[in-house]
């Protein structure tokens, strides 16, 4: 486990945020966020900006980072999302800028290593699992299901099932969620070692055989690197606005988009040419090879 | 780009009245054109010189470029155009240079390069190459009091015409379409009217959205004519 541990009144306060700012959201109770991750950041006017970035020998990727912009008197907020991470782990990422962007707790496109910036990214690595999956609702699914808050006597298979069906409900990472257990007291530290030493992205190993069995298509959409490279719908919407608005051409539009792996066509605007045109300008203008560059 | 046809252009009027004025290029008035994938070629270098920066230069004695524009050209064919151009006896450009600006223009330059590069992708603090060209030309003839700036540019072209309502601090520099000089050269005989025609219709009347928005040559030349035609000696 991480050696820095948060007091009780910091989980409390990690706890309330989370619980306000779900409620906030309109996710009471038992209501998995997962998948609508991405609509929060666009309610909450965060730019979304998703390029895959593969790690560089032993140097790992970021996994994401909020960066803020001031324009005039508009903040502009952006979160970079690596989609070349596991999909379950950038919704994770997602939730952990999260916490940077509700506390203030600024960028951190850079990671300083001291001890207080490590405090910061332990308590939002918290907020995130919190925000994910409430403390108290996982208390009440243990319960429910096991009779009983604490699941030390419970054979290492069942736990694996109970694990994998929060996985494909909750969308929390696998090692999140066996922290989480073990945070609310329902697993030993033994059961903890035990299930954080499972290679969970091994689909044929044992928890991913579970895992597929759980829910096939959910299990390995979060198992896989989405490798997205694009933006938020509101963020293209923009870009169409100014094309529509004649603010740029059609030859901007078209690089603009293809940034984002888009094209005019998608969203109905295809750049045509008559064929007739193109002869008759290539007729004219092909004295010479071209010698640009 | 959208034609505009609605009002007379006072910078085009008086650039007709007088075409020895100071012109400030941006680029993209010395880059041959390349519209691909949309077409099939872009515009060779050759002959975009002899169709177009040949007689643009013949006709308009006081053409200039910014020093950061120049920068831009470095290792594509224009560089070796406007080199010719500035070395000869007497020069045929003229280069702008902020070292030939006092302090007291520098820093008026400095505002007006922090009010225009909020809303290009240039950035004083880190100097990078994005948009650099035009904000440098804008900020340098806003301080200076040159006042036309040409440009095939649409964001150049709103830094200047929107300059009341973004605050660019640009109030006092006008804007020169490409159309309205390939129009200059096409009325007074000044370049091929063929060449002037395919080169409209390349930058300007090519896809369907343009050909939707845009007119035709025969009604762009006819409108031209009705806006400016009195101006003509």
């Amino acid at each position: 486990m991480n050696p820095l541990t948060l007091n009780e009144v910091q989980v409390d306060e990690i706890r309330k945020l989370a619980g306000d700012e779900r409620r906030f959201l309109g996710f009471v109770g038992e209501t998995p966020i997962a998948n609508d991750i991405f609509t929060i950041l666009d309610r909450l006017d965060i730019m979304l900006l998703e390029y895959p970035i593969e790690p560089e020998g032993d140097r790992p990727a970021f996994s994401a980072a909020i960066m803020y912009s001031e324009e005039d008197d508009k903040k502009l907020t952006f979160i970079g999302l690596n989609t070349a991470d596991f999909y379950d782990k950038q919704i994770f990422a997602i939730a952990h800028e999260l916490y940077h962007y509700y506390t203030k707790s600024g960028s951190h496109l850079s990671r300083p290593e001291d001890e207080d910036n490590s405090l910061i990214e332990v308590k939002a690595n918290r907020f995130a699992a919190e925000f994910l999956l409430p403390e108290t609702v996982l208390e009440s699914i243990v319960l429910e299901e096991f009779k009983t808050s604490s699941l030390e006597k419970i054979q290492h298979k069942a736990l694996l099932r109970f694990i994998a069906r929060l996985h494909c409900t909750w969308w929390l990472p696998y090692r999140s969620l066996v922290r989480r257990l073990h945070e609310i007291g329902a697993i030993s530290s033994e059961q903890y070692t035990e299930l954080y030493s499972v290679d969970e992205r091994d689909l044929q190993g044992e928890y991913g055989k579970i895992g597929q069995a759980t829910n096939k298509e959910v299990f390995l959409k979060l198992n896989q690197p989405t490798k997205n490279i694009g933006t938020s719908p509101n963020e293209i919407e923009i870009i169409i606005r100014n094309f529509e608005d004649n603010l740029i051409d059609e030859d901007k539009f078209a690089e603009t988009l293809s940034l984002f792996n888009r094209t005019p066509d998608e969203f109905g605007y295809e750049i045509k040419v008559s064929q007739e045109d193109i002869d008759e300008l290539d007729a004219f203008f092909s004295g010479e090879d071209d010698d640009e560059d | 780009m959208k034609i505009n046809l609605t009002h007379p252009n006072p910078a085009l009027i008086s650039i007709i009245e007088d075409p020895e004025q100071i012109i400030t290029l941006d680029a993209n008035f010395l880059i041959a054109p390349d519209r691909r994938p949309i077409t099939k070629r872009g515009i060779g270098f050759e002959q975009f010189r002899e169709i177009w920066l040949d007689p643009i230069f013949s006709v308009f004695p006081n053409l200039a470029i910014h020093e950061s524009v120049y920068d831009e050209l470095v290792g594509i064919s224009p560089q070796n155009y406007v080199d010719a151009k500035r070395d000869s006896i007497p020069p045929e450009i003229i280069i702008h240079k902020d070292s030939s600006l006092t302090e007291v223009e520098k820093i008026l330059r400095d505002t007006i390069e922090s009010k225009i590069a909020s809303l290009t992708k240039y950035d004083p603090m880190l100097d990078n190459k994005d948009d650099r060209g035009k904000v440098k030309s804008l900020s340098y003839i806003a301080v200076k009091g040159l006042l036309y700036f040409a440009a095939n540019d649409n964001n150049a072209i709103q830094l200047i015409e929107k300059s009341e309502e973004w605050s660019t601090g640009l109030d006092n520099v006008q804007a020169i379409k490409m159309y309205e000089l390939i129009y200059y050269l096409y009325r007074n005989d000044l370049a091929d009217k063929t060449a002037m025609k395919m080169l409209y219709k390349y930058q300007y009347y090519l896809t369907d959205r343009e050909k939707s928005t845009n007119p035709g040559w025969g009604d762009f030349s006819s409108s031209m004519d009705s806006l400016y035609e009195s101006y003509f000696k």
